[in-house]
């Protein structure tokens, strides 16, 4: 156990900037615009009407009013959510890169034969990596999240309560934070599921490319999308040339992309939607698992799977140049 | 002793070049040998296959394991450098010292540690802050930490200067070998391991061209310094190699009668380097 969770910390070490930093520095500056925005409306605008993205806090600080509660408790659902998707958008290039250096940079700078002259197998070392791209820095993501959101219902009470509104336990008691984040805890198995195939493809190129690792993990499936638009090829299995695009193109390439179990239909219903309720409804913890009912992702998730085996055998025979 | 490496009609083709080119090898267990050739002779090839890097035709057997089917059990009592500054460069001593405490069951972090306080290396300091000589120092110290039964150097000071170089030795020899352990290097500095070694793998086009141990070796090989008048008499006698110094000859026997050698003249133990240039030059003398 000791010896699996030691490859996992080795992960962690060496990408600590892009597991642990970058999303923490995100939330950073997410605070930082808030903070200011709100400093500036305070100054500038008059408080009638200073908004916080989703949140109108100068509606909030005139009535107070059932409806303008509820109104006020889900304008910061709407923030942390901002947060969330924010934070999300970082995590899903973090795990890209990560997934497209973790079997490249070793053999570019001969590390490897240091790893190799451990008694740790190949498939020990890419499952671990398979394991920190799906687990940990989602993991960590959701903790930056979290620490983020509790810094900005502070800022906020800490705000209301300077202005002596008597609302700054309301930020507390009207908003659902836990429910939330839980929502996204519970999306980490769906991110797994629809994330394997893309991990499973860039660490297949992580291993395989001698060089740009990053121009053959684009340009393979971008440019056999485009060779069958051209040619029509997926006329023949009367399937749209889109069909293409979605299930292999898209699910190689952006299966890290958080929230990408939602369907178009629910995100046009997202657009459509006039207020936050309806969205975190729409986004809530069933939607990732109604995501998995769907047997697509799974055939994707088992290719990911395939991928990742090659990228294994790569690593075990693939023989260094000198 | 038995064996620790074992290879009959070892080969590795690269297209069409044999890169090694079916080659006989026992190395016992207690030994310190040492394989030398020049560049592209096959050397890192062989180490690869013996450590389960490539794949290879023909038999070998290390530590009575397929290196390459097998490779994670034998890299529990194999250690190797394969090369210098492999370290990865974002790590910290401390982080490398966890790691491999974690993964192998030989390693002692006390031993690593009683090397690493001799050194001006602190636990905190990442690779990259280190000079080449001091990578190589906290390399050696992880690795002679780890009680395994084989270790291979592969130009493992390649690049460093002198004193980093001679410490090296004196502390892998110190601090690190026992008869129960068994140590391959190679190198092109012949001169500083030649001490050390107690036997002698030459390597020229894939294949074996010498093979013996070092008392074998200094029995074997003579060097005698001969006027010039009298050389036609040496040469006539089959040397391996003929040299000139100072207006003298010098020339190089393999297995020649001690005595006509002393009637010829002045008579030198000759050193590894120059029976390696030598035999690098005359083809076969195993």
């Amino acid at each position: 156990m000791k010896r699996y969770l030691t490859l996992a910390k080795r992960e962690y070490w060496e990408n600590r900037g892009g597991f642990f930093w970058a999303p923490l520095v995100t939330g950073g500056i997410f605070l930082a615009f808030s903070t200011m925005a709100v400093l500036v409306a305070e100054f500038a605008l008059g408080r009638a009407r200073i908004q916080l993205g989703t949140l109108r806090l100068g509606d909030a600080l005139q009535s107070l009013d059932g409806n303008a509660r509820l109104m006020f408790g889900l304008g910061i659902d709407g923030l942390v959510l901002q947060v969330v998707s924010l934070i999300g958008f970082v995590l899903a290039i973090v795990v890209f890169f990560y997934c497209l250096s973790a079997l490249y940079d070793e053999r570019r700078d001969r590390s490897i034969l240091f790893w190799k002259s451990l008694p740790v197998s190949d498939h020990e070392t890419v499952l671990s990596k398979v394991f920190s791209a799906g687990i940990t820095a989602p993991l960590m993501a959701l903790g930056a999240m979290l620490a983020t959101s509790l810094m900005l219902l502070l800022l906020l009470s800490l705000y209301l309560a300077l202005r002596g509104t008597g609302l700054a336990a309301m930020v507390w008691t009207e908003s659902h934070l836990l429910r939330v984040l839980f929502t996204v805890l519970a999306a980490i198995p769906a991110f797994l599921v629809f994330a394997l195939p893309t991990i499973g493809w860039l660490l297949l190129c992580s291993a395989w490319a001698r060089s740009k690792p990053l121009l053959w993990a684009v340009l393979l499936p971008v440019g056999a999308g485009i060779m069958v638009t051209m040619f029509g090829l997926m006329q023949s299995l009367s399937l749209p040339s889109t069909w293409f695009w979605k299930n292999v193109v898209a699910r190689m390439l952006l299966g890290t992309w958080p929230g990408n179990w939602i369907s178009f239909d629910t995100f046009r219903e997202i657009e459509r939607a006039n207020g936050p309720e309806v969205v975190l409804n729409l986004i809530g913890p069933g939607t990732p698992l109604s995501a998995l009912a769907d047997p697509a992702p799974w055939i994707a998730a088992a290719a990911g799977v395939g991928m990742i085996y090659l990228a294994i055998r790569l690593r075990r025979n693939r023989e260094l140049a000198d | 002793m038995s064996a620790v490496i074992t290879a009959r009609g070892l080969s590795k083709r690269y297209g069409n070049t044999r890169a090694v080119d079916h080659i006989d090898l026992d190395i016992e267990a207690g030994r310190i040998v040492g394989l030398i050739g020049p560049n592209g002779a096959g050397k890192t090839t062989a180490l690869k296959a013996i450590l389960g890097l490539t794949d290879f035709e023909g038999d070998l057997k290390v530590l009575g394991f397929d290196p390459h089917r097998e490779r994670s059990e034998l890299m529990n009592q194999v250690c190797f450098i394969a090369d210098v500054a492999v370290l990865p460069r974002w790590a910290r001593v401390w982080h490398l010292i966890e790691y491999v405490e974690a993964v192998h069951p030989r390693f002692s972090r006390d031993k690593c540690m009683a090397f690493l306080n001799r050194t001006k290396i602190t636990q905190k300091h990442r690779v990259k802050e280190l000079s080449k000589g001091m990578v190589v120092q906290l390399h050696l110290a992880l690795i002679m930490a780890i009680d395994a039964r084989l270790l291979v150097l592969d130009e493992p000071t390649l690049g460093l200067d002198i004193l980093y170089r001679k410490a090296f030795y004196q502390d892998l020899l110190n601090d690190y070998f026992d008869e129960g352990k068994t140590i391959v290097i190679t190198t092109h500095q012949v001169e500083e391991v030649e001490h050390i070694l107690t036997d002698l793998v030459f390597i020229k086009d894939g294949r074996i061209a010498l093979s013996a141990t070092m008392e074998t070796v200094g029995e074997r090989f003579v060097e005698v310094m001969v006027k010039p008048e009298r050389a036609d008499e040496a040469r006539a006698l089959g040397p391996l190699h003929e040299r000139q110094v100072f207006g003298r000859h010098i020339f190089l026997f393999d297995g020649a009668d001690p005595q006509r050698m002393e009637a010829l003249g002045e008579i030198h133990k000759p050193s590894v380097a120059d029976i390696f240039v030598a035999t690098m030059k005359n083809g076969a003398a195993a």
